[in-house]
């Protein structure tokens, strides 16, 4: 009896039980905050886009738990309004020493208030094109078509220019090519419309846009502008590319390559060409 | 098939009997099998005016490519049902010269619009073809690039007499009554019809038909009332449905504003 006396006085002493219930208490609350929040998601996912998800998933387990370490922090017998009132100087001495980590952090709370894009939106930061996995407090991960995992941070995502490419239902291709000077450009304007209005997956409206863009070195430059729904952006493109160069190589339209017109010294002489036969059999007969 | 024959409805098929449907050069074949369906589509970049025959298919004539699809099935039943159905989007048509209908008048134009070949197992009705005979072209439908709908996009003759009217197997004709009450003419550049919303009707002819469209443009205001009457149309004689509507929607009145009908 003593022996037990003992050792719960030394429990107290070392504060040893307020730990241990202080860890319980965190333990508890984490497994708390992920019962409820998955449960809470699972229940009213119905209608709600994987970001809306993602943001009540997240607050929800951070509220619980956020509670739980309170209460945690209590067990231990710290006064929390002490400790609100040095983490105030905490934040700024923390802010000097972490001020990447912190505008990231506002930065992430920004860009999560003004929404430039969602979850499983594809977008373009830079040279990055991919499909926005997870937009945190710190970065926003994005798989790349090729399949790496990109992480940006947020401060650098508020700094440039970030293309959302799957906000609106249809898109615009434009189709570059460049045709012969001897070329009859109102020709080429009707195979090039009649070619678009044979794709089915070619929007009759918005109408295909033909652009003379200039003069250029060796060929008139065209850009042909025509209207995909999304998801077809990309097979229209490059159907429409093949198709202008069947359509051409069938009309007989000559799609240039660089060239450079050589002239010999005086004005228009031809320069001269002399025909050079290595061929020792064929010497010997002439 | 004799023509007087409709390509739609419930047709025997043996185990390892095919049967197509054809249009010219356009041809859909279907193969039962055991315990599997297979699906031929054979397409054709443009849409000619020949008539639809229905026959028996030889198994060794069936193309090597185009196969569409395997549908399995524990059992396949010893009969197939074949429907016609209305697009699965809306189409909007645009007549060749835009109209214009003057103040305070009313009229009653035609529009035809593609159909689409349905296959259904029987019983079930699961479905293992749902592919139109010429896709028409996308389009889109709205005051902007960012507002709107996808849509087809089909050029009208936009008849106004039913005996100019050509009726082809592979298309359903849609009369669209407007009436204009205010003043000033209405122009009409394009217009929406909301076909999945409509049912089919055959006529005694095997024309197919789709209920009327009533469009009232207001005399007070920019809005425009859409009413789908609930019954075939009155050109269509001796008219039984073929087929219901792709969306059911209890509604049948709809208030649109113009720029959604009209453009």
């Amino acid at each position: 009896m003593e022996q037990i006396k003992g050792i719960i006085e030394m429990l107290d002493d070392s504060h040893l039980l307020s730990i241990a219930q202080a860890i319980l208490l965190l333990l508890f609350g984490y497994i708390a905050g992920r019962i409820v929040s998955t449960t809470l998601v699972k229940l009213i996912h119905k209608g709600m886009t994987p970001h809306g998800e993602q943001v009540l998933k997240r607050s929800v387990f951070y509220g619980i738990f956020g509670l739980f370490a309170i209460s945690a922090l209590k067990q231990l017998g710290f006064d929390l309004s002490a400790l609100l009132g040095a983490a105030g100087i905490f934040t700024v001495a923390i802010g000097f020493a972490s001020q990447t980590s912190a505008s990231n952090l506002i930065s992430g709370l920004f860009l999560m208030i003004e929404r430039p894009f969602s979850i499983t939106d594809v977008i373009r930061v830079g040279d990055t094109t991919g499909e926005v996995i997870s937009i945190d407090l710190l970065s926003v991960k994005l798989r790349t078509f090729d399949n790496l995992f990109v992480r940006i941070p947020n401060e650098t995502m508020i700094k440039t220019e970030v293309t959302t490419l799957t906000k609106y239902p249809i898109r615009r291709a434009d189709l570059k090519v460049g045709i012969a000077y001897k070329e009859d450009i109102s020709r080429v304007k009707t195979i090039l419309t009649e070619m678009a209005k044979k794709n089915p997956l070619c929007l009759e409206e918005p109408a295909p846009l033909f652009i003379i863009t200039g003069f250029g070195n060796s060929s008139i430059d065209i850009q042909f502008s025509v209207w995909a729904q999304r998801e077809n952006f990309l097979k229209l493109k490059n159907s429409l590319y093949e198709e202008t160069k069947n359509a051409f190589d069938r009309e007989g339209i000559e799609i240039p390559f660089p060239h450079v017109s050589l002239y010999a010294g005086s004005a228009t002489q031809p320069i001269p060409i002399t025909l050079v036969d290595n061929n020792p059999i064929n010497k010997q007969s002439i | 098939m004799s023509d007087k024959e409709p390509w739609w409805g419930d047709f025997p098929l043996a185990e390892q009997q095919s049967m197509s449907w054809s249009i010219g050069e356009r041809k859909l074949v279907i193969q039962r099998q055991a315990s599997e369906w297979n699906t031929w589509n054979v397409e054709t970049e443009t849409e000619n005016a020949d008539t639809l025959v229905r026959d028996v298919y030889a198994n060794h004539l069936i193309p090597d490519q185009a196969l569409l699809g395997r549908h399995l099935q524990a059992a396949t039943a010893a009969s197939l049902r074949v429907i016609p159905a209305l697009a699965d989007r809306s189409i909007v048509t645009r007549p060749k010269i835009p109209l214009r209908l003057l103040g305070g008048e009313q009229t009653r134009i035609y529009v035809s619009t593609p159909l689409w070949f349905k296959a259904l197992t029987l019983p079930g009705d699961l479905c293992l073809l749902d592919v139109p005979f010429w896709r028409p072209s996308d389009s889109w439908f709205g005051p902007s690039t960012r507002e709107g709908e996808m849509c087809y996009a089909k050029y009208t003759e936009a008849r106004l007499h039913t005996e100019l009217l050509v009726q082809r197997p592979h298309r359903a004709i849609t009369p669209i009554l407007i009436h204009n009450k205010q003043q000033e003419a209405l122009l009409i550049e394009r217009l929406n019809v909301p076909v999945p919303l409509l049912s089919l009707y055959q006529d005694t002819q095997h024309g197919l038909w789709t209920n009327t469209i009533k469009v009232t443009r207001e005399a007070d205001d920019e809005l425009t009332e859409l009413l789908l009457e609930k019954q075939a149309p009155a050109e269509a004689d001796g008219a039984n449905l073929v087929a219901g509507p792709r969306i059911i929607t209890d509604r049948h009145r709809l208030i649109r504003s113009l720029g959604s009908l009209f453009a």
